[in-house]
């Protein structure tokens, strides 16, 4: 009986520690990035992922991203250049078919816009990676989430070989997300 | 009278292009993925404009200036099929560049004009337009082909067979002014 009762609050505080879980909306979400060819950008997303989000403004400490992409699933609205992407050199989806973004440390920076840190681990390569975020609870237990990353391509050794150099594809990857999110919580 | 110092720029200068184009559409297309075959075809494209460019520009020209004219003994089969040739080619060397800049902008690459200024695009990416605008490219090419080897074909018919100035008049250093006897 006591240990029941142990184990019951025990539930209940953390499950009072631990921030806020949220559920992607997918019709309205978005995680993609921009890269330029011949210095000209364009924008590609990954249409498919899954983003386990647990973030409470006020409880920072207990926030945690865990973001995981199907590479194969990129689409910058043109399939010749996507599936270029998809090859060895690039993604190489068939021997690195996922990308993980994993943070546990956030830091505030003013109101609403936040930093995570956490490491990106692309094609075999985790580096940390400080992700600045937007954070906009909205009416009905809703929240809008912006986020932006800049990477250096080689840093995860995408365009490998003759890519190496940035004559035709650039080296600075804006990575962009836009999450619609409904609280799991309750 | 010999064709002009101008239309023999033209001739010439866009003869050299289409060759080259042929070669360098060839290689960039059989070429494996590579920032060498992305190179290949930002020429490739930068050419074709060109070519567009300089056979509108030689239409204005035509449509102001007189050439020297068929010979007077071609008959009226010979000269209706040598209209209709000219018609042709004048034809593809608008229609072929027009369709690459459809595939172009279908399949959604940006262009830097000879990497001097981006090159609008023409439609929307769309894999479907991509891949009609590339069947229509290869089957203007094989036409273009065809007719340029009639046209090379009447030219030396012209010199060798019926032994008049038709070739001669459009050679680069034919002396003009003075009428062929």
């Amino acid at each position: 009986m006591i240990r029941t009762a142990l184990l019951l609050s025990g539930l209940l505080l953390t499950q009072i520690a631990t921030a806020a879980e949220w559920k992607v909306l997918e019709p309205d979400s978005r995680i993609g990035f921009v890269a330029t060819y011949d210095s000209i950008p364009f924008q590609a997303w990954f249409k498919s992922y899954d983003a386990t989000i647990r973030f409470s403004p006020d409880k920072l400490d207990e926030s945690s991203f865990d973001v995981r992409i199907r590479t194969a699933s990129v689409d910058s609205d043109s399939p010749d250049r996507d599936d270029g992407m998809r090859q060895r050199e690039w993604l190489a989806v068939d021997k690195y078919p996922e990308a993980r973004y994993h943070a546990e440390r956030f830091e505030k920076i003013t109101d609403n816009h936040y930093t995570a840190i956490g490491k990106l681990t692309v094609k075999g390569i985790s580096r940390d990676v400080a992700v600045n975020f937007e954070w906009q609870p909205q009416p009905g237990g809703k929240a809008w989430m912006n986020a932006q990353a800049r990477l250096k391509r080689g840093d995860f050794n995408i365009g490998t070989g003759e890519w190496a150099r940035d004559e035709t594809i650039g080296f600075d990857i804006a990575v962009n997300a836009s999450l619609e999110l409904a609280s799991a919580s309750q | 009278m010999v064709w002009s110092a101008a239309f023999k720029l033209f001739h010439w200068s866009t003869a050299a292009l289409i060759l080259g184009m042929f070669v360098l559409g060839w290689v960039a297309v059989s070429y494996p993925l590579s920032p060498t075959k992305l190179e290949l075809f930002k020429w490739h494209k930068s050419v074709g404009l060109l070519i567009l460019a300089w056979a509108l520009l030689r239409l204005a020209w035509r449509a102001t200036h007189r050439g020297p004219g068929l010979p007077a003994a071609m008959g009226r089969y010979e000269r209706w099929a040598a209209h209709l040739a000219h018609a042709f080619l004048y034809a593809l060397m608008i229609a072929m560049p027009i369709s690459g800049w459809i595939i172009n902008s279908a399949s959604d690459f940006p262009l830097k004009w000879f990497g001097l200024f981006r090159v609008p695009q023409v439609v929307g990416p769309d894999k479907g337009v991509q891949d009609s605008a590339e069947l229509v490219h290869l089957t203007l090419f094989w036409t273009l082909l065809l007719v340029l080897v009639v046209h090379v074909a009447a030219a030396l018919r012209h010199h060798f067979i019926r032994r008049n100035d038709v070739l001669r008049r459009m050679l680069p250093f034919t002396n003009s002014g003075k009428p062929e006897k």
